[in-house]
């Protein structure tokens, strides 16, 4: 079992005056085996969320568990792929891959194997010998899918991942996560500001609040799987998408209120 | 070319400036014994130059062990770089000329305080470059390590290190440079053997054409120390292959 919750976690960063409190009463499950998207207006503690699951920070109130288990520091058993895969540059594709599996003690010949396997699976077995920065940006992150994935993580937590793309490659680079999501089924918390992205991915979207952010509703996607991109064309995945648009809308004017009441007053 | 014809035109007295042709004749013959070019230096070099090259890559090879874990712990540890960086921060603006007195007192003549003022000269590019090198490591690759699993040693060894690899071997080679400098102030007192030293009784004896090629030669056993790293340089760091601007 691998279900992540977070129960009134609040989370402040700085003190004082600077102080800046990034989420306040922040409540959701991501049942095990769900893909679950996170969305909501730029800066409104989706990435802290994530982190606090991770393990990269501590709440400064509530609970986060990941399996009945409170977390309390980064672990493979929770793996992460970046926005903007943060790779080891000094590593060509095949050892950026196997980090995670040494790291864990497999011997040699495993590793290899499950190396060779990824690598297949992920399309990349001939740029196996080249380093990250001779790769194109959707490549790159198809190293950072396959080194967690070599982890065999029970939850896999994705920051925006596709963010840094461009539309084409972002387009598949979603149908390949599908893909391989729709034939493992882990448990998936996945951060994005983008619709289409949110609602194509996942079981069930929450929509969050502007800063201090919270959960603000949650909708869940009955869109039939396996899913296709043809499906994004079908009115279910437009209605849903217009509904979601509509609240993270109102959320994003709450962000902006500030500048609209000083243009008003000028 | 400036040099040749200053000279030759009379801009500047012959006994006080060789003429280029005569600096390599010298030297030729500092290292070969081939002219008598070098007059009573003739063949002298390749015992001095030995002599040097054993205290600079001993004093730089003391430097480095010293200032890559000092530099580690100063670019990972709040603490330890409030408690130790305020130190070398104040040591480093002394000139390293200001410890002769001290190195020959601790360490009488010889070899040892040549060794050690060499040392404590090349500790400082090292140290920091190597804390730099470690503070800017883009804190989600050790995010990276840290969720896949390694631990505070396999961190260190296998993402801290080799992160920082690329400004460490900048401060490899400043160090080496500072060290052939200080070689050379090194070996003007307490020393009679190294090129410094032979530079000294060249000028104590007037043969300006002896310093002028035992300059040169200092100068190019610099250049290929630094060739030498930026050779290691290249083999270690296949990844991060120094480009310029213009790529």
């Amino acid at each position: 079992m691998a279900e992540i919750a977070l129960r009134d976690v609040r989370k402040t960063f700085g003190r004082g005056r600077d102080a800046v409190t990034a989420l306040d009463g922040c409540t959701f499950t991501v049942p095990d085996g769900e893909f679950v998207t996170l969305l909501g207006p730029s800066g409104c503690g989706k990435t802290t969320a994530l982190d606090l699951v991770a393990g990269f920070t501590d709440s400064t109130a509530g609970r986060v568990t990941v399996g009945g288990r409170e977390v309390t520091r980064p672990g493979p058993e929770r793996a992460v792929v970046f926005q903007d895969s943060a790779l080891f540059p000094w590593l060509r594709v095949e050892d950026n891959i196997a980090f995670g599996i040494r790291m864990a003690g497999r011997p040699a010949r495993e590793i290899r194997e499950r190396v060779d396997r990824l690598l297949e699976r992920v399309g990349l077995t001939e740029f196996r010998r080249r380093y990250p920065a001779e790769l194109s940006g959707g490549m790159r992150q198809r190293v950072s899918l396959a080194r967690v994935l070599a982890l065999d993580s029970a939850v896999l937590l994705m920051d925006e991942p596709f963010g840094a793309l461009d539309a084409q490659t972002r387009g598949l680079m979603q149908e390949f996560l599908t893909g391989i999501w729709e034939r493992d089924r882990r448990t998936v918390l996945f951060v994005t500001h983008d619709l289409d992205e949110a609602v194509f991915l996942a079981d069930r979207v929450l929509v969050m609040t502007a800063r201090p952010g919270r959960i603000k509703q949650e909708l869940q996607v009955d869109l039939p799987r396996p899913r296709a991109p043809d499906i994004m064309a079908t009115p279910r995945f437009h209605a849903l998408r217009d509904e979601i648009r509509r609240l993270v809308r109102d959320e994003a004017i709450r962000t902006m209120r500030p500048l609209a009441t000083e243009r008003g007053a000028s | 070319m400036l040099w040749q014809l200053s000279v030759s035109a009379g801009l500047v007295r012959a006994e006080l400036l060789p003429t280029p042709g005569e600096v390599s004749a010298t030297l030729l013959d500092l290292v070969f014994a081939n002219s008598g070019a070098a007059g009573r230096y003739s063949g002298d070099w390749p015992e001095h130059a030995a002599a040097s090259l054993i205290r600079v890559y001993a004093g730089f090879a003391l430097a480095v062990a010293v200032a890559v874990p000092v530099g580690i712990g100063i670019g990972s540890s709040r603490t330890f770089e409030r408690v130790v960086d305020p130190t070398i921060q104040l040591l480093r603006n002394i000139p390293i000329t200001g410890f002769v007195p001290i190195a020959i007192v601790l360490f009488g003549l010889g070899d040892r305080p040549a060794i050690y003022l060499i040392a404590l000269a090349a500790f400082f590019p090292t140290v920091v470059n190597t804390s730099y090198g470690v503070r800017q490591i883009d804190q989600r690759i050790v995010r990276s390590a840290l969720m896949m699993g390694a631990g505070p040693f396999q961190r260190l060894v296998r993402v801290i290190l080799p992160a920082a690899l690329p400004a460490i071997f900048t401060g490899l080679r400043l160090s080496m440079g500072v060290a052939w400098v200080q070689n050379v102030v090194a070996e003007f007192i307490g020393v009679r053997s190294g090129l410094g030293y032979l530079l000294f009784d060249a000028y104590q004896f007037f043969a300006p054409h002896v310093m002028l090629a035992t300059m040169f030669s200092i100068g190019l056993l610099g250049f290929v120390s630094d060739r030498l790293i930026l050779l290691i340089r290249l083999r270690v760091l296949a990844w991060n292959r120094l480009g310029t601007l213009r790529g």
